[in-house]
């Protein structure tokens, strides 16, 4: 038996503001959910993409809606949402945290391809990317892409560095031929003369720029000295300043030196007094001349009196340190005069020696060293107006050396500029030929990969073609549409383009010239060629609401081909609203006894989302026929419904005669007039066995419909109308009526798919879709 | 075990690399895991020409 769900618990998720459980039969493979708008059918939907593939589901596109906010039902905890599923006996358990769904269960999940109206629209009537986008779950290769990427971009940095290289040879090339041309286009080309310029050794330039920068430090050694003598004089002069000020303040304060001089042991004895009195404060009389006095008294005396001496100890003290900064500065001062003139002595001796011819010819060193000798070293003024002469005699070599060193230091760059050139050439066209083949071999292996990734999702495109042709030709046939084609951009990754047929027209978009009823059913053949392509016994398919709302005839185009198609799932789990698909399978026009049908009551909050089994005409009939007190009204009703559906559409096979009417309505007694006597006569059913395949046995349907025609006024008398004569009729007509519809239902149905034969003509006969009810003649008698 | 459609796509896009000599020094079966798993980067396909243009340097001058 193939893999299918078999149950599905929904707590707390959207709609389902109460438990949802739901039973799926696991022996039909074709489930339809039938609701109104706003029944749950999207929030079951969703449930099982979310535990089947940790998907919010519908949700996920609209705006402003968010998953942490809005996947829980309304006022309730997101800890409460659950979804539970039972596949193949194995069971999950899908929570939500927030973020995403926590799935637990074994290992292999089931995986749901659910197609949403939304998505029909995006496949056929969105740009190119995004009919990609909606059907990337089928041909997507994630990985594959990601590392075309990562080609894609590895191709660009390399065709970047090859610009840059480039750029580099251009701009070198250009720089040397404007100092080629500076110097008078010597040699042939810029670069064979700046390949021989290089070659040319510039050790001696450096050596001569050492040695100029090095007498220039040199010739600059006498500054230093000059100003630090200079500092030590201004230093000297300023202490005596000082020392003159304070003697000054102290002859103006008439305490002159001697007086100064006099009191100082004085106080340091007043203070050493003071201080042992306050360590014996219980003395009584003077130490010295032993008068009665206290303590605190002689104490009290101290403090007044110390007091008026400070001035003079802090005089004594401010003349002693300006006198000893005095001997400080003149002993700098001699220190400053003995460097300086350490210095004039080498700096002349210096240029004395010098062979620089700028120190030769500017200046008679052998003098100047004599002048030198006669200079008393202890006169700083003497010594420092030596060293300014000479300074004098130095500075004016010291410009010509600044000149001398600016030129070696320019044809020094000049030539260091060449050789950057010839180098940065040199290399980058090295690096220009292996970026070259190496972007020439990403390319190429770029070409590979794009080729391989259109060629797998074109192969697959092009298998799908045809089935999608196939699935929708039998919703649309004869109507000069299809010859659909599905192809991939060359140039473009994730596009997806499709044309079709229209009219004589071939490859034309469809979207342009097909009518939405036609453009839907392209995407649902779309939908199901993939599903089917990529089938697996561990995948099922789900069609949340995707026929909106189409004629008759196409109807029942699109069941059949639904029931066609099922056969290649595991499971195929339909949600609609479409009241028409419903109907037809209540009064067996479809093959309801292949399918299961649930069908789901209108939602209100308290209750949530609930569901009922979807009654079948002839089921509902034979069971209220058991009932007691007997339904007169309703079996008389209902018999005459089924009646007509029964009737009416073995007029609409065999195209009988019936009065023309402005409206497509008829009567019971018109129907059952329809089928003349040549028809009736030939009407015969039979039932296939199903190993043989031969039929088992026939049986004629005139008898039946013969006592049909005799009790159907049983139906307008107590079915349809109050009358008196209506009240009068036994329960008993009433039955005969119940048992003679049943008894032509129960010849016409067929006993395993539950369909009414119809529009399949095999031969000699019609037959439902399975095949096992067969129904002659196959044209109407003539 | 069934190859997913990105393994089976790595696979035939090695052995187009393999047959066209793009890459050399690279083992196809090594290089088919990560290309399936989409952890190629643009640094590993450029060591990957890098490597194929130098043993192709190296042979010709062997051949020389």
């Amino acid at each position: 038996m193939p893999k299918r769900i078999q149950k599905i618990l929904i707590s707390n998720f959207r709609g389902a503001t109460s438990q949802v459980d739901l039973d799926f039969d696991p022996a039909k493979n074709t489930i339809l959910l039938f609701g109104e708008n706003g029944s749950g059918k999207s929030t079951i939907t969703d449930a099982i993409d979310f535990v089947c593939n940790g998907n919010f589901g519908s949700i996920k596109d609209r705006s402003s809606v968010r998953p942490n906010k809005h996947l829980q039902s309304l006022n309730a905890p997101m800890t409460s949402l659950k979804v539970s599923m039972v596949f193949d006996d194995k069971k999950w358990d899908a929570t939500f945290d927030g973020t995403q769904a926590k799935i637990i269960g074994p290992a292999q999940r089931p995986l749901a391809r659910i197609l949403r109206r939304s998505s029909i629209l995006a496949l056929v009537t969105e740009e190119p990317r995004d009919r990609y986008k909606s059907l990337k779950a089928f041909i997507e290769v994630p990985g594959m892409e990601k590392c075309e990427s990562a080609l894609r971009e590895a191709v660009k940095n390399t065709e970047k560095k090859l610009e840059e290289a480039t750029r580099a040879v251009e701009q070198s090339e250009r720089d040397l031929q404007l100092l080629w041309e500076a110097e008078g286009k010597p040699g042939k080309t810029a670069l064979s003369w700046a390949k021989s310029e290089t070659a040319k050794d510039i050790s001696d330039l450096n050596t001569s720029l050492t040695n100029i920068t090095a007498t220039i430090l040199s010739l600059e050694c006498l500054s230093s000295p000059i100003i630090t003598l200079t500092e030590a004089q201004l230093s000297l002069a300023s202490a005596k300043k000082e020392l003159d000020d304070i003697n000054k303040k102290a002859e103006e304060t008439d305490k002159k030196e001697a007086r100064i001089e006099r009191d100082v042991p004085l106080v340091e004895i007043l203070q050493k007094t003071q201080d042992y009195l306050n360590v014996h404060p219980q003395l009584e009389k003077c130490l010295v001349c032993e008068q009665i006095v206290p303590a605190s008294q002689l104490i009290q005396q101290l403090k007044v009196r110390l007091e008026t001496m400070k001035e003079v100890a802090d005089l004594k003290k401010d003349i002693e340190q300006a006198e000893k900064s005095i001997v400080l500065s003149e002993a700098k001062l001699v220190d400053a005069c003995a460097a300086l003139k350490e210095k004039i002595i080498a700096v002349l001796d210096f240029c004395q020696k010098s062979s620089i011819s700028v120190i030769k010819n500017n200046g008679d060193w052998v003098s100047l060293q004599s002048e030198e000798k006669t200079i008393d070293s202890k006169n700083p003024n003497a010594v420092k107006k030596f060293a300014e002469k000479i300074k004098i005699q130095v500075s004016k070599c010291a410009d010509t050396l600044e000149l001398e060193k600016s030129s070696v230091q320019k044809s020094i760059n000049h030539m260091n500029a060449i050789r950057n050139h010839v180098r940065s050439i040199t290399e980058n066209k090295e690096s220009l030929t292996d970026l070259h083949e190496q972007a020439k071999r990403l390319k190429e292996i770029l070409k590979v990969v794009e080729t391989q990734r259109k060629f797998y999702v074109e192969e697959i495109l092009n298998s799908i073609s045809k089935t999608v042709d196939e699935i929708y030709k039998k919703v649309h046939p004869d109507e000069g549409l299809g010859g659909l084609s599905f192809f991939l951009k060359a140039t473009t990754q994730g596009s997806l383009e499709f044309t079709g047929k229209f009219q004589n027209a071939t490859d034309i978009p469809p979207q342009a010239y097909y009518s939405e009823s036609h453009l839907d059913t392209l995407g649902i053949s779309v939908f199901l060629a993939l599903a089917r392509y990529f089938e697996d016994q561990n995948s099922i398919v789900v069609l949340d609401d995707v026929i909106t709302s189409v004629d008759e005839a196409h109807t029942t185009r699109l069941m059949q081909m639904f029931h066609d198609e099922a056969a290649h799932f595991n499971q195929l789990i339909i949600t609609t609203h479409f009241k028409p698909w419903r109907n037809r399978y209540c009064y067996s026009l479809g093959p309801v006894g292949h399918i299961q049908l649930i069908e789901l009551l209108p939602w209100n909050i308290l209750r949530g989302i609930t569901h009922t089994k979807t009654k079948i005409c002839v089921d509902d009939l034979r069971a209220k026929l058991q009932e007691e007190p007997l339904q007169r009204q309703h079996l008389s009703s209902q018999s005459g419904i089924l009646l007509e559906c029964i009737l009416d559409h073995l007029a609409l096979m065999y195209g009988c005669k019936l009065p023309r009417k402005p409206e497509i309505q008829y009567t019971l007694g018109e129907l059952l007039g329809g089928i003349d006597s040549k028809l009736r006569k030939a009407l015969k059913t039979s039932v296939i066995d199903s190993v043989l395949k031969t039929p088992i046995k026939e049986t004629a349907l005139e008898p039946v419909i013969l006592k049909i025609n005799e009790i159907t006024w049983v139906r307008n008398m107590v079915g349809c109308h109050w009358n008196i004569a209506g009240l009068g009729i036994s329960d008993q007509d009433v039955k005969d009526l119940v048992h003679a519809t049943l008894e032509l239902a129960d010849l016409l149905i067929c006993p395993e798919c539950g369909e009414l034969p119809r529009g399949k003509k095999e031969g000699i006969y019609r037959k439902c879709s399975c095949g096992a009810r067969r129904l002659l003649p196959l044209e109407m008698p003539v | 075990m069934a190859l997913t459609a990105d393994e089976k796509l790595a696979e035939k896009v090695t052995a187009e690399l393999k047959r066209l000599n793009l890459i050399l020094d690279v083992d196809v079966q090594t290089l088919r895991l990560p290309l399936a798993q989409g952890t190629v980067t643009a640094e590993t396909w450029l060591r990957m020409a890098e490597k194929a243009l130098d043993t192709a340097k190296k042979k010709e001058a062997k051949n020389a």
